[in-house]
């Protein structure tokens, strides 16, 4: 069960969307941490989590949204966090997290929020 | 690997080539020149008793061949000398005991020339015959037979002394001057026949004085050694405690070994009983013999049990090293692991017999006793010297690889620098080594500085070897090296028998080497397959329990580092506790006493589990302590932690926290939510249940400007009965067997069904309820809760 995790990857313009999938638990923390690493390599800064089908996320997950969020900042992108359920969703509220990362309720609002920078939270 | 084989083919073919050279000319026992084997000695000894009138045809012979080191230091000591040269450097002892009555000893030298005899005394009524008196010449042809010398030089003491013995003869040799070695020679003859001839060789005290066996060097060696041992053996168990040492007693390793080594001595003295019998029949008696036959195994059994104990617990130090001793006691001791280390070890055998003959030939000094006399003339001479590998021996390299290494490795790995250990770990080895050997052979007497370079020869090959192949090989190059000594004493004697003997051990030792070149080869070779199902546990579990035991000294000192006791506050009552999922947690509360002279309650929860988690808890810990020193502001307090939190963490562990400062008086509390689970609030007198929320990012996440930001405060007002719970999400998220969490709703319930409990029976009731909602299961998280309670007063039934 703990190994239930996985991520697609898709592109719309220049916008890299990361679909998970499953738990994100301190077991496949680190394969979500390699993802996240390669498109940072890559240069892909903009990039969005599409949480819809992250059914769990313990703070090992939360982890890896934290110790990326200011890099990709200081290159001049962004995580955006999107489509969470809403027992995901608290737990990154309880966390404080929605005072760091932009979450929004979906794809397209993410991308929209890459487009239009002006609305920065 | 292939080095290693390499260096031991070498050792291999250099050790037995220098042994075939330097051998004959320079081990002791080429100084015995037994010139007869066993049966010819009986032969001989049986011709001196019939020569006297006593067949002992039909007698039960015994013969032993006792080294006479007193009279080998005395010729060393006086070349040249005539006399000295007439001590004999062993003795043959031959005993025959008839089905009844009194038996007969005759003693020999190695040449086959009688030193004396002890017939039964011919029951004729009458004392001394004319016979005995016309007796002078033969007792005189006798003398000389006896001394090699003629009677002109001898002084005669009593030439023919009637008594009721018989007629005695006594001459004395070499006595004219004082502190000369000499002889004095006894002949007594009874009835026609001479029943007792006793030569009684005499060393001056001036000469023994020069080579005492005990030397301050070997007792210094003993005291310190003892000592290391003792330290060897408590160090690891006062760090372990009772249980594991238990545990390591039980182990089948040294129960196994113990017996074993128990059996084997057992075996050797029942196979060295016959020649006991020569020994016993004299005066001291059966009785001390059969005490000793029982104690010594005993004794030595219950030593084999405490140093292998010790072993097993100081094998953590060198697992890979002890492997293999250690598979000894397992299903798997035929294997290639065992048969490697032991044919490695033991190809260096004839190189580690040959090192103090090296020493012999280099610094010119004679070398003393190095063998096993009572192997010369055993009956099954090839049995006995493969038996006697195991020797009492091995049990002190055991205690020097397996308690005084370790000993070495973790008193100089307690050092500060790099450069004290590079020095400190080596010298420390040595030095055990040096007194280990030291102790076990002194093969030269007299010069204290050739006793030290020889051990520390043998125990600078000891050690390498224990790193090439393990302690089990080491032990096998020791028992090696004796296989080829005992070969080598019985190669250099004239007698052919004996030296058929000698090729008897060699044969039986290259046997020996080859089944395990075949086994080493062929044995079961994968170890995982070897270590099968028992083996596998047993690695695992004691891996486990080594593991077990380090984290309970690890929880213990986490569970310490909590707040023993909640403080007392007149108005309130206050309770808390915290049961880590793994053997240390990472949830924290604590009591802090604010500069204000308010009172904090936080719990915290460091994202992660187990001994990172655990970690980053002492240090939150101490943050926490630290920043309420300077501030009684929590959010201040708070700030302070997640700055440097974040600094150490590098965005990789972040804790939440929820904080109260009481005011007692005022009965007000300020709260902060760092990113942490709302606190329950309990308003007893509205019937009502909040959730304490509130904006807050968890600490380590954010920095300072946005963190402080985020973070608000909230200052509430109590009433008496009111209740606050903080908690960890361990609690609402506890899982049952139907994937069912605890949750808020639960916890609220319980909080409400507990009004009118103080702080400790509203723990308790709450944990209850989260337990049987478990069903006996165990949270899969970090379960922490903390109670306070504002009581006014308290009833004798415990509610308010």
């Amino acid at each position: 069960m703990a190994t239930n995790f996985t991520v697609q990857r898709s592109t719309t313009g220049n916008i890299v969307v990361l679909a998970l999938n499953g738990f994100l638990d301190a077991h496949t923390a680190p394969e979500f941490e390699k993802v996240v690493q390669q498109e940072f390599d890559g240069g892909n800064v903009r990039l969005i989590a599409d949480c819809g089908e992250l059914t769990y996320i313990s703070s090992a997950g939360l982890g890896v949204f934290m110790s990326f969020i200011e890099d990709i900042r200081e290159a001049g992108g962004d995580l955006k966090i999107c489509n969470l359920a809403p027992k995901v969703a608290q737990v990154f509220e309880i966390l404080g997290f929605d005072s760091i990362f932009e979450m929004v309720p979906a794809v397209a609002d993410a991308v929209k929020g890459f487009e239009n920078p002006a609305k920065e939270v | 690997m292939n080095r290693r084989w390499f260096t031991a083919g070498l050792a291999f073919l250099a050790g037995t080539l220098w042994l075939l050279w330097a051998f004959p000319r320079f081990h002791p026992s080429t100084r015995l020149g037994l010139r007869y084997d066993r049966q010819q000695y009986l032969a001989r000894a049986r011709g001196f008793a019939a020569a006297n009138g006593i067949s002992t045809k039909d007698w039960k012979g015994y013969a032993v061949a006792e080294t006479l080191i007193r009279n080998q230091e005395l010729q060393i000591s006086m070349p040249g000398s005539r006399m000295a040269k007439a001590f004999p450097d062993a003795q043959i002892k031959t005993n025959f005991l008839p089905a009844s009555g009194s038996g007969a000893t005759v003693t020999l030298r190695p040449d086959g020339r009688p030193l004396g005899w002890k017939l039964p005394v011919p029951d004729a009524a009458s004392k001394a015959t004319p016979k005995d008196e016309g007796r002078k010449a033969d007792v005189h042809k006798l003398m000389e037979n006896m001394t090699g010398d003629s009677v002109s030089d001898f002084t005669l003491m009593a030439d023919g002394v009637a008594g009721d013995d018989g007629m005695g003869y006594k001459w004395r040799e070499g006595g004219a001057a004082i502190g000369n070695p000499r002889v004095d020679l006894e002949i007594i003859s009874k009835n026609g026949i001479i029943w007792e001839a006793k030569s009684d060789y005499q060393i001056p005290e001036s000469i023994s004085r020069q080579f005492k066996a005990n030397t301050p060097l070997k007792i210094t060696a003993v005291v310190i050694w003892s000592i290391a041992l003792f330290l060897g053996i408590l160090i690891p168990v006062a760090r372990e405690g009772g249980g594991p040492t238990a545990r390591a007693l039980k182990d089948r390793v040294p129960m196994w070994l113990s017996g074993c080594a128990a059996l084997t001595v057992l075996l050797s003295t029942l196979i060295e009983w016959d020649d006991e019998m020569v020994r016993a029949t004299g005066a001291s008696g059966l009785a001390n013999e059969i005490i000793s036959m029982i104690l010594v195994p005993v004794f030595i059994g219950l030593m084999f049990n405490i140093v292998i104990a010790g072993t097993v617990l100081s094998a953590r130090m060198h697992p890979l090293k002890v492997r293999g001793f250690r598979l000894l006691g397992t299903r798997a001791f035929f294997s290639t692991t065992t048969a490697t280390e032991l044919l490695g070890g033991g190809l260096f055998g004839p190189l580690l017999a040959g090192l103090p003959l090296l020493l012999s030939a280099v610094l010119h000094l004679p070398l003393f006793q190095g063998y096993d006399d009572g192997l010369l003339l055993n009956e099954a001479a090839v049995p006995a010297a493969l038996l006697s590998m195991i020797s009492q021996q091995l049990l002190g390299v055991i205690a020097f690889l397996g308690l005084m290494m370790p000993l070495a490795i973790r008193f100089s790995s307690g050092r500060k620098t790099q450069k004290a250990k590079a020095w400190l770990q080596p010298a420390l080895m040595m030095l055990f080594a040096v007194l280990t050997f030291a102790m076990l052979q002194s093969p030269f007497r007299g010069a204290e500085g050739a006793n030290v370079l020889a051990a520390a020869l043998s125990g600078l090959t000891t050690i390498y070897l224990y790193f090439r192949f393990g302690m089990l090989g080491a032990l096998a190059a020791q028992a090696s090296a004796k296989l080829f000594t005992s070969a080598g004493a019985l190669l250099v004697q004239p007698a052919a028998g004996l030296q058929s003997s000698g090729w008897g051990i060699v044969a039986a030792g290259f046997g020996l080497g080859i089944v395990l070149l075949v086994a080493s080869i062929k044995a079961p070779e994968a170890v995982a397959e070897l270590y099968g199902e028992s083996g596998a546990k047993m690695q695992t579990r004691s891996r486990r329990e080594e593991l077990l035991a380090e984290f309970n000294v690890a929880r213990s000192a986490q569970q310490q580092m909590l707040p023993a006791k909640p403080p007392v506050l007149a108005g309130y009552t206050i309770a808390a506790s915290c049961d880590p999922a793994k053997e240390v947690g990472g949830d924290l509360y604590d009591f802090l006493r604010l500069s204000d002279g308010r009172w904090g309650i936080g719990v915290a929860d460091v994202s992660g589990k187990g001994v990172p988690a655990a970690l980053y808890m002492t240090l939150t810990k101490g943050l926490l302590c630290a920043a309420a020193q300077d501030s009684g502001d929590p959010r201040q307090i708070l700030g302070s932690v997640n700055k440097h939190l974040r600094t150490v963490t590098k965005k990789k562990m972040f804790v939440t926290m929820a904080m109260g400062v009481l005011e007692p008086e005022a009965r007000t509390l300020e709260y902060v939510r760092a990113g942490h689970n709302p606190v329950v609030w309990r308003r007893h007198a509205l019937g009502e249940t909040r959730w304490l929320g509130g904006p807050g990012i968890g600490l380590g996440i954010a920095g300072p400007a946005l963190f402080a930001k985020t973070l608000a405060a909230e200052t509430i007002e109590l009433e008496p009965g009111d209740a606050l719970v903080f908690y960890s999400d361990g609690l609402t998220e506890a899982m049952n067997e139907e994937l069912e969490q605890f949750g808020e709703d639960r916890l609220a319930a319980a909080v409400e069904r507990a009004d009118g409990l103080h702080a400790e029976a509203t723990r308790d009731s709450i944990l209850k309820e989260v337990s049987a909602f478990l069903k006996g299961g165990h949270s899969q998280d970090d379960l922490t809760i903390a109670v306070l309670r504002v009581n006014p007063e308290i009833g004798s039934d415990g509610r308010i």
